[in-house]
C-alpha cells in the first residue's frame, strides 16, 4: 500500500538523488528484490512523482503522476515556480461563473451592501445607487431592515428570536445567516405565481425578480422547496446569479463567493505550487473572516493582491503587502491604534483647538523615552495604542516567539505603525497612513532605533523583521513542518534558512533547497504527513476528478472537519501537525465525506465513477474494477489485507448500499438560499456497489496521507 | 455523613430561593440515611475560555475604587453589579449564577492564573494547557497527564469514552498518551450517519484501519469504532435534556448539550473538556451590555442549563473553568482591554463548597498592579487545578501531572471537601 508504494520509489529515487544515496536508505526494508532494474527504476521514478505531488500540490489527479515522470522533478518544480507559464484556462473558466471576488471592496460595497452602510443610507448618509441592479438591491436591504426595526418597536411579547446578545462574538449579528430560509408557511408570501414565474426566459424572470415589491424577496425564495431554488437562477449570467442571492442578503453574496473561488482554486489550478502556497501563507497570515461585518469584503482582496502575487516570491514584499492590507490591519486592530500624543489624541482631548496649537503641544523630535517607562495609569500614556497587531507581526508572522523581543518591543511596535489604517468606504476603503494618528517621535525595537518618519517607520520595522535571521529559521521551519515533517531537523531548517538569508527571502529558492534535501525524500517521513481537513477534501476531489458546479458544501463540510476556511479565530492559524487531525471525530467526518462523494450525495459535485475506471469496465470483472479504482484513487496497487476488505463489500452490498445510497453530511450548504438540493438522477445513476469501493478507498487510512 | 449535612443545608437555602433548578438529588438527599459519593465515578469538565476574558469585567471588584478609576467607559456600574459578598460581585449577564452560587454550588477563584508573563494568546494558551508555564517542550496536556496520574486501584476499566473533547481536534488540555476521544456531535458520531444499516459499511472502514501501517491512525481508527458501537447502544439522537434544561444555541450550548448527554449515557466519561471562544475585546468590549455580556450570557447559560440537565448526577461532577490571562485593568483607547495578567476563575459542583470567593486580592492601585498594568497574580492556577484532579479524579503523581511546580495537598484552597 502507500508504504509499499512509498518505500519501493524512495529506496531507488535515494540512488538518483546526488549525495543522498545509501545513509538515508540503506535501512529501508529490502522487499522488492524481484523486481527487475528496469521495472523498478521505472516503479521508482513513478513513486518519486507521486511523493512530490502528494507534498507540493493538493494531490494528483488522473494521469499527473504519469506526466511529472515522464518530466522529470526538476522541470515539474521549474514550470512550477514560474506558474504565470502554465496555462490555466481550465480554472478559468470555471472562475468566470464568479465576479464578486474579482471585485474592489468598495465595489463590493455598493453591489453587495453592509448592513452598516444600510444603516446609514436609511438615515440619508449615504447615498442609496441609483442603477439597477444594484438600486433593487439596496431598496430590498432597506425595506428588510426597516421591517426589523419595526419589529422591534412591537411589544416585547410578540418577539420570538432571541437577541443578538445570544450570537457568539464575533459574529456580529449582521453576520448571520438570515432566518432560516427553509422555514414553512411564511405569513408574508409573496403573491407571485411561482410557475408563471419559473416559465419564464432567464432574462425575463431576472428583470421579473428585480421588480418585486422591496423586502418580499427572501420571503418569496422562502416559499419554494430548497429543491427547486436552483430553478430560479437557472440560465441566468452570474452576474445576474449574484443579484438575484444579493436580493436575500448581499454579505451572502461576498462571503460564499470568496471561498468558493478560492476553493475552485485549490482543485483546479494547474499552478498548484503557487496555490498551495497562497494556501500556506493564509494560514500564517491568519486572518478570521468573522471579525466583524466588513472584513469579509476585504479577503479576496486579501488574497488576490497581497498573498498570491507573492507565494513565491520575495518574503519581504510579502509582508509588506500584507501590513498594508486592509484585512490584516481591521483583523488586527491595528486600524484602530492611535498615537497617544498623535494629533487625533490630542484632538480628542481638546476639541476645536486650532491644529497648529496642538502641533505645538507635541512632543518634540527625540528618543521617545516615555515609552521606555512602563506606561502608568494615572498618566495618560497608552490610550489609544492597540497593540495586537505589533505583537502578532512579530511573534507569528516574523521572528517567532522565541524571535527575542519584550514586551517592549511590542509596544515600540506598535507606536511605529500608529496611523497605518483604512480609509472610509466613500473614500476607496483602501489602505492609508493617517498621520494625524501617528505617533511622533524616533522608537526603538529590538535594538533598532527607527527614526522619526511617519509612515517610512512602518517600512523600516518591516524591513528590520523581514531580514532577520530569526524570520529566516521561523518560515523556514514553517515550511518544513507542513512539507516535511512533523519535527525536520535542524539541520534541514538551517539549510533552509541558509538560503533565506543569501537570497533575500526568496521563497521559492527556499523551497527548492528544501526539496532538493534527502529529508523531503527521506523514508521515515514518506506518507507520514496526515492530510488536514483542506488537503483531504481537495485531494479527494481531484483524485476522482470531481465535476465541482458549486463548492458550498465542500466548503461546509470544511467546516464539520474543523477547518473552516479563514475560519479559525486566533491569529496562529491552523496546525500542521498530525496531532491536530487525527481524531475519532475527525476520521468519521472523512470517512463519511468519502462515501458522500462516490455516491454523488454531496450537491453541486458529481464524481464519474466510469470515468474513473476507463475504457470497457462493463466488461470487466468486480475484482478488476476495484483494482482500477485502487489504480485511480491511490495511485497504486493497496496491499493485499485492504484489497481483500474493500472487495469483501460487494458481499455486504445489501445494507452497505442502502447506507451509502442515503448518506447525509452534517454541514449545510453554507448558508446560500440556492445551494440546491441533492440531484437525484445523478445519485441513481452511479453504481452503488462501484461507489462503495471507491468510497471505502478515498475514506481508507492510505488516502489520510499524503 | 458530611455530604448528607451539606446537602440539607442547601436544601433549606435552596427552599428560600424557590428555584426550580433544584437538582432532587439534595432533595433526595433529606430522605436518605446516608449517601455515598465514593460508591460512583466522579467527572470532571473542564472549560477554557479562549481569547483571554476580562475577569475584571466577570467578577466585579465593585468596591476598589481603583476599578472605576481605571475603566471609565467600561467598568460595571455598581448598581448594576450582582452583589456577591459586598465587595465582589457578578457581571449581570451571569445572573444564571447567582442561583449556583446562593446554594453554595458555585465558586470562585480571583486574581488566579499562569505565572508566566507572556501576553501572547497562543504562548499562554499553550502553557496553560500543558500545565507547564514557561516550559516549551511539554508534548501532553495536563489532564491527560491526570488521568495516567490516578490511582489504578480506584479505577475500573477504561472506556474509549473515558476522556471526551468536545471539537473536532483533541485539544492541547487532553493530548497525551491515554486516549482521548474529539467529537463535535453526538447524533452524527457513526460512520454512515444516523443511518440504521450504516454499521456494515462502518464494519469494512474498521478492517482497513486495522490494516493500517500507521499507528497513529489504526489506534486512532480502533479506539473510534469501538466508541461508535458504545454510544449507538445509548441511541444518541433521541436526546431529550431533562428537568426542563435549555440549552443556549450556540456552539457553546452545544457543547454542554453533549456534554451532559454523554455524561448521563453512563459510558465510563471521567473527563470532558470544552471551550468557548470571542474573549478578545480589543474594541469596544461594552459593559452592562455588549460583546463581553454576549459572550457571558451565552456562557452562563449554557453552565446553568448543564447544571440543570444533570440533576441527580451533577452530585459527582466538578466544574472548573479557566481563560489564557486576564485583561490590562485599565480600559484602551477604543473601549477594550489590552492582554493582562491574573485572571478569574469559576469552580462548580455538587461537592464544591461554593458561595465563596477564594484566594487573595492583591488590590488595583497602581502600585499593586503586575507591570503597573495588570492585575496581579495570588494563585496559581495549577493549585486550582491540582485540588479537582487529587480529590475528583484521585490523581495521586503530583509531579507527572504539574512537574516542576510546587502543587501539593498543603497548597491547596480547599474548595472540595477531604475524599472520604
Amino acid at each position: 500500500m502507500r508504504n509499499l508504494r512509498v518505500t519501493v520509489a524512495i529506496a531507488a529515487l535515494a540512488a538518483l538523488i546526488p549525495g543522498t544515496g545509501q545513509a538515508a536508505f540503506g535501512a529501508a526494508p529490502a522487499a522488492h528484490k524481484t523486481a527487475t532494474a528496469g521495472a523498478s527504476a521505472q516503479t521508482n521514478d513513478r513513486a518519486k512523482a507521486l511523493h512530490l505531488l502528494d507534498r507540493m500540490t493538493f494531490g494528483p489527479r488522473p494521469g499527473e503522476v504519469q506526466q511529472v515522470e515522464a518530466m522529470g522533478i526538476d522541470r515539474w518544480l521549474d514550470r512550477q515556480l514560474h506558474p504565470k507559464k502554465i496555462d490555466d484556462s481550465e480554472l478559468d473558466q470555471r472562475l468566470a461563473n464568479y465576479r464578486a471576488p474579482f471585485m474592489s471592496p468598495q465595489d463590493l460595497m455598493l453591489r453587495f451592501p453592509p448592513r452598516n452602510l444600510i444603516r446609514q443610507a436609511l438615515k440619508g448618509k449615504f447615498p442609496v445607487p441609483r442603477a439597477e441592479p444594484q438600486h433593487a438591491v439596496w431598496e430590498s436591504q432597506i425595506a428588510i431592515v426597516r421591517q426589523r426595526q419595526l419589529e422591534k418597536q412591537a411589544p416585547a411579547g410578540q418577539q420570538s428570536a432571541p437577541g443578538p446578545s445570544m450570537q457568539p462574538a464575533g459574529q456580529a449579528a449582521d453576520m448571520m445567516p438570515p432566518p432560516p430560509i427553509d422555514a414553512p408557511g411564511s405569513t408574508a408570501s409573496a403573491n407571485i405565481d411561482t410557475a408563471s414565474l419559473l416559465s419564464l426566459a432567464p432574462q425575463q424572470r431576472f428583470e421579473k425578480l428585480l421588480k418585486m415589491e422591496p423586502g418580499q424577496f427572501p420571503d418569496f425564495v422562502r416559499s419554494i422547496p430548497p429543491k427547486d431554488r436552483l430553478e430560479v437562477i437557472s440560465g441566468m449570467t452570474p452576474a445576474q446569479r449574484e443579484t438575484v442571492v444579493a436580493l436575500v442578503n448581499p454579505r451572502m453574496v461576498v462571503a460564499n463567493e470568496t471561498e468558493a473561488v478560492r476553493l475552485q482554486r485549490d482543485i483546479y489550478s494547474g499552478r498548484q505550487l503557487e496555490q498551495v502556497m497562497t494556501e500556506f501563507w493564509l494560514n500564517h497570515f491568519n486572518i478570521y473572516a468573522r471579525k466583524n461585518e466588513i472584513e469579509p469584503y476585504y479577503l479576496a482582496q486579501f488574497e488576490n493582491d497581497a498573498i498570491a502575487p507573492h507565494a513565491l516570491g520575495k518574503f519581504e514584499d510579502l509582508l509588506d503587502a500584507v501590513a498594508q492590507s486592509p484585512a490584516m490591519l481591521i483583523y488586527l486592530d491595528n486600524v484602530q491604534s492611535i498615537g497617544p500624543d498623535s494629533i487625533a489624541a490630542l484632538r480628542r482631548e481638546h476639541p476645536g483647538m486650532p491644529r497648529y496649537e496642538l502641533a505645538q503641544m507635541m512632543p518634540s523630535e527625540q528618543p521617545s523615552m516615555s515609552a521606555s517607562v512602563p506606561p502608568q495609569f494615572h498618566n495618560k500614556p497608552h490610550s489609544g495604542i492597540n497593540e495586537n497587531y505589533g505583537r502578532e507581526l512579530m511573534e507569528l508572522h516574523t521572528v517567532g516567539v522565541n524571535g527575542g523581543y519584550t514586551q517592549q518591543d511590542v509596544i515600540e511596535a506598535a507606536r511605529v505603525l500608529t496611523g497605518w489604517t483604512v480609509a472610509p468606504p466613500r473614500q476607496g476603503g483602501g489602505f492609508r497612513f493617517d498621520p494625524n494618528r501617528h505617533e511622533p517621535g524616533d522608537k526603538m525595537v529590538m535594538g533598532h532605533r527607527i527614526r522619526s518618519g511617519g509612515e517610512d517607520e512602518g517600512m523600516d520595522l518591516l524591513h528590520i523583521l523581514a531580514t532577520s535571521p530569526a524570520t529566516a529559521h521561523f518560515i523556514s521551519r514553517e515550511l518544513a513542518v507542513r512539507f516535511v515533517s512533523d519535527a525536520p531537523s535542524e539541520a534541514l531548517v538551517d539549510r533552509m534558512a541558509k538560503t533565506f538569508l543569501s537570497t533575500h527571502g526568496n521563497i521559492g529558492k527556499v523551497l527548492k533547497t528544501m526539496i532538493d534535501s534527502r529529508e523531503f525524500w527521506s523514508t521515515p517521513d514518506a506518507g507520514n504527513k496526515i492530510k488536514t481537513p483542506l488537503d483531504y477534501v481537495v485531494s479527494a476531489a481531484r483524485a476522482t476528478d470531481a465535476d465541482v458546479t458549486q463548492p458550498y458544501r465542500l466548503v461546509a463540510e470544511l467546516k464539520t472537519m474543523g477547518m473552516p476556511l479563514s475560519g479559525t479565530q486566533q491569529p496562529n492559524g491552523y496546525a500542521m501537525t498530525n496531532d491536530a487531525w487525527a481524531s475519532s471525530s475527525e476520521l468519521i467526518d472523512r470517512m463519511n465525506f468519502a462515501l458522500a462523494l462516490a455516491a454523488n450525495r454531496i450537491p453541486g459535485v458529481k464524481v464519474s465513477i466510469d470515468q474513473l475506471l476507463g475504457p470497457d469496465s462493463a466488461s470487466l470483472s468486480a475484482e478488476e474494477q476495484e483494482a482500477r479504482l485502487e489504480q485511480a484513487i491511490l495511485q497504486g496497487p493497496a496491499p493485499e489485507r485492504m484489497h481483500e476488505a474493500v472487495l469483501q463489500s460487494l458481499n455486504e452490498n445489501q445494507t452497505a448500499t442502502r447506507a451509502v445510497a442515503t448518506v447525509v453530511l452534517a454541514g449545510d450548504g453554507g448558508g446560500n438560499p440556492f445551494a440546491g438540493g441533492m440531484n437525484r438522477t445523478e445519485v441513481q445513476s452511479q453504481n452503488m456497489r462501484q461507489a462503495i469501493m471507491a468510497g471505502l478507498l478515498i475514506g481508507s487510512p492510505d488516502f489520510q496521507r499524503r | 455523613m458530611a455530604i448528607t449535612r451539606r446537602a440539607l443545608m442547601r436544601n433549606g437555602a435552596m427552599a428560600l430561593v424557590g428555584t426550580a433548578a433544584i437538582p432532587s438529588f439534595l432533595s433526595r438527599a433529606l430522605y436518605a440515611a446516608e449517601t455515598t459519593a465514593t460508591s460512583r465515578t466522579q467527572r470532571l469538565v473542564v472549560l477554557f475560555q479562549r481569547g483571554a476574558a476580562d475577569g475584571l469585567n466577570i467578577v466585579v471588584p465593585h468596591a476598589e475604587p481603583y476599578y472605576y478609576q481605571a475603566r471609565t467607559s467600561i467598568a460595571i456600574p455598581r448598581e448594576q453589579v450582582i452583589d456577591l459578598d459586598g465587595f465582589f460581585g457578578l457581571h449581570p449577564a451571569l445572573a444564571g449564577f447567582k442561583p449556583l452560587w446562593d446554594q453554595k454550588h458555585l465558586a470562585i477563584v480571583h486574581a488566579a492564573g499562569s505565572p508566566d508573563p507572556t501576553r501572547s494568546h497562543f504562548d499562554a494558551q499553550d502553557y496553560m494547557e500543558s500545565g507547564t508555564p514557561g516550559y516549551k517542550a511539554t508534548t501532553d496536556g495536563w489532564l491527560n497527564r491526570a488521568l495516567q496520574a490516578q490511582d489504578e486501584r480506584r479505577r475500573s476499566k477504561d472506556s474509549p469514552f473515558r476522556a471526551v473533547c468536545m471539537g473536532a481536534e483533541v485539544r492541547r488540555t487532553l493530548e497525551g498518551k491515554a486516549p482521548v476521544i474529539a467529537l463535535t456531535s453526538v447524533a452524527d458520531f457513526a460512520v454512515g450517519g444516523r443511518n440504521p444499516n450504516a454499521a456494515a459499511v462502518s464494519n469494512l472502514f474498521e478492517d482497513l484501519y486495522d490494516d493500517s501501517t500507521s499507528s497513529l491512525l489504526r489506534g486512532t481508527g480502533a479506539e473510534t469504532f469501538e466508541a461508535i458501537k458504545m454510544l449507538k447502544a445509548t441511541d444518541p439522537a433521541h436526546y431529550t435534556p431533562a428537568n426542563g434544561a435549555e440549552y443556549p444555541k450556540s456552539p457553546f450550548g452545544n457543547s454542554m448539550r453533549q456534554i451532559a448527554q454523554l455524561l448521563k449515557a453512563d459510558l465510563g466519561v471521567e473527563v470532558a473538556f470544552a471551550d468557548i471562544g470571542g474573549w478578545d475585546h480589543h474594541v469596544n468590549e461594552g459593559n452592562t451590555e455588549g460583546q463581553l455580556a454576549g459572550r457571558l450570557r451565552d456562557f452562563s447559560s449554557g453552565i446553568a442549563a448543564l447544571w440543570q440537565d444533570l440533576g441527580d448526577s451533577a452530585e459527582n461532577v466538578t466544574l472548573v473553568s479557566m481563560s489564557e490571562f486576564g485583561r490590562t485593568v485599565r480600559q484602551n483607547g477604543t473601549g477594550g482591554t489590552d492582554h493582562g495578567h491574573a485572571n478569574v476563575m469559576f469552580m462548580l459542583g455538587g461537592q464544591v463548597k461554593g458561595g465563596r470567593v477564594y484566594g487573595r486580592w492583591p488590590g488595583l492601585s497602581p502600585e499593586q498592579l503586575y507591570e503597573a498594568r495588570d492585575l496581579a497574580i495570588t494563585t496559581d492556577y495549577r493549585q486550582v487545578l491540582a485540588e479537582a484532579v487529587w480529590k475528583n479524579l484521585r490523581a495521586r503523581d503530583m509531579n507527572l501531572v504539574f512537574p516542576r511546580s510546587h502543587v501539593a495537598p498543603q497548597n491547596f484552597l480547599n474548595y472540595l471537601p477531604e475524599i472520604v
